[in-house]
């Protein structure tokens, strides 16, 4: 009796097990984002078509304006948590919806993010920049207008003293620009030092400063080393935790997005 | 074990047939009348959204209209129209009237598309280019956002108008009406040319 009830033991237990992991598998979460967040949120260049410096002024910034905009009274006021995020990519506007990416990212709290995409094309030499996409936060876009960041695209990334390959000077130029409204505008700055960042910026824009932490990702485990791995708990009762929860626990952690909106208010500069 | 009289029989056939037919018939009624109410009730919230839209982007476009210092008598006159639409949407918007609201929008729209078109024609009328090119973006993000949110109100219209029209639904939900689809016609539309 002992033995038998031991035997079902060994397969009713496995069976629960596989039987659960299967209900787990055919959970899915909605469409992935064509680009997918990188660790560090702000900066998302995938293409690796800016400069180490550029990518981190932006994170630099980016987490500094966050932290920043997290005082008390703008709590109050459901002003709090701008994130500005700037991504690249290789390819056409059009070619998937900003909007779609900017609410999957979640980017700001209290709907107060923006959304800068740059879009490049590629030959063998070198990237060409092509057109940059604004996306402006449900919220923010009451601060912040398309009309607005219009001006401080015209006068900034396109500043004529910048050469026009130029895009990561460009870029930054606008960026602080932008950092510079939300400041003054929104969280009643009563000054921003927009010629001292910039002056920084340019005397390391050649520096590495090392690599970010998506630099080093890892792509996930393909599904075969999950059934692979299921089969091997099944078969062998036990669980290599030692290896595979670094590698679980791996995409943990980082920046993320404060689960801000988008309504679709965006415009090609 | 006792013989069941022929009544009894009948009794218990009634009974079964109820069972078997009126628990699921029951059921169906019960998912249609829900699942109508619960589709149909976020489209109401999904107009006020796009009615919500629509107001931001003609306050954005109006503080614009506020900057042109120089317009000459074309500009006057389509921002004449503008204005006066405006009124009348945020009129029809207090008093509850979608229908006026939406007549208004158009109005509004149709002469934004002249607006626009007549800019990219005579850029001269003008103080500073700038402005133009900030109108456009403006123009631009707004119209993505009514556009945005007058596809999220179409997806709610179809998914409501498939599950009223579809069977079994259909025999509980007679009288029911399908809503119909926003106009996209002014935010698609080509500019027109003036010269």
């Amino acid at each position: 009796m002992k033995r038998l009830l031991s035997r079902w033991k060994s397969i009713f237990f496995p069976s629960i097990l596989a039987v659960l992991l299967i209900f787990l598998t055919a959970c899915t979460s909605g469409p992935s984002p064509a680009i997918k967040a990188t660790k560090e949120f702000y900066i998302n260049d995938r293409p690796h078509a800016l400069l180490n410096a550029t990518r981190w002024t932006i994170l630099t910034y980016s987490e500094e304006l966050y932290d920043d905009s997290q005082e008390q009274e703008y709590v109050d006021q459901d002003i709090s948590g701008t994130q500005i995020v700037v991504t690249t990519y290789v390819g056409q506007v059009g070619d998937f919806s900003t909007t779609d990416l900017f609410n999957a990212w979640k980017i700001g709290d209290n709907d107060m993010g923006i959304l800068i995409v740059l879009f490049f094309s590629e030959n063998e030499e070198e990237f060409i920049y092509n057109d940059m996409v604004i996306e402006i936060g449900s919220r923010m876009s009451g601060f912040l207008s398309a009309f607005s960041a219009e001006g401080l695209a015209t006068d900034y990334f396109d500043d004529p003293s910048i050469p026009d390959f130029d895009y990561d000077q460009r870029l930054i130029n606008f960026y602080f620009a932008v950092q510079e409204y939300v400041y003054k505008n929104i969280y009643s700055y009563p000054s921003y030092d927009f010629q001292t960042r910039l002056d920084n910026y340019e005397n390391d824009k050649y520096e590495f400063f090392g690599l970010l932490p998506s630099d080093n990702e890892t792509e996930p485990l393909p599904w075969w080393a999950w059934v692979l791995i299921i089969v091997g708990v099944l078969l062998f009762g036990t669980f290599p935790g030692r290896f595979l929860f670094p590698l679980m626990f791996k995409g943990m952690g980082g920046n993320r997005g404060g689960g801000g909106r988008s309504g679709g208010y965006w415009f090609r500069h | 074990m006792k013989k069941l009289t022929p009544i009894l029989w009948v009794g218990i056939i009634a009974a079964l047939a109820v069972v078997v037919l009126g628990v699921p018939t029951a059921g169906v009624w019960v998912y249609a009348y829900n699942g109508e109410v619960a589709r149909r009730e976020p489209i109401t919230a999904a107009r006020g959204n796009i009615h919500a839209s629509l107001n931001g982007r003609y306050e954005k476009v109006g503080a614009f209209i506020d900057a042109i210092e120089d317009a000459n008598q074309t500009i006057s006159d389509f921002l004449t129209i503008i204005q006066e639409a405006r009124l009348a949407f945020a009129e029809a918007l207090l008093d509850n009237n979608p229908v006026d609201a939406d007549t208004a929008a158009e109005t509004i729209d149709s002469t934004f598309t002249q607006l626009v078109a007549y800019m990219e024609d005579n850029p001269d009328s003008y103080n500073t280019v700038s402005l133009y090119e900030g109108y456009l973006a403006e123009f631009s993000a707004s119209t993505n956002a009514v556009i945005y949110k007058i596809e999220e109100f179409n997806d709610l219209i179809t998914n409501y108008n498939v599950f009223i029209q579809t069977f079994p639904n259909v025999i509980f939900l007679q009288g029911k009406t399908v809503f119909e689809a926003y106009n996209l016609s002014y935010y698609n539309a080509e500019l027109p040319t003036f010269n």
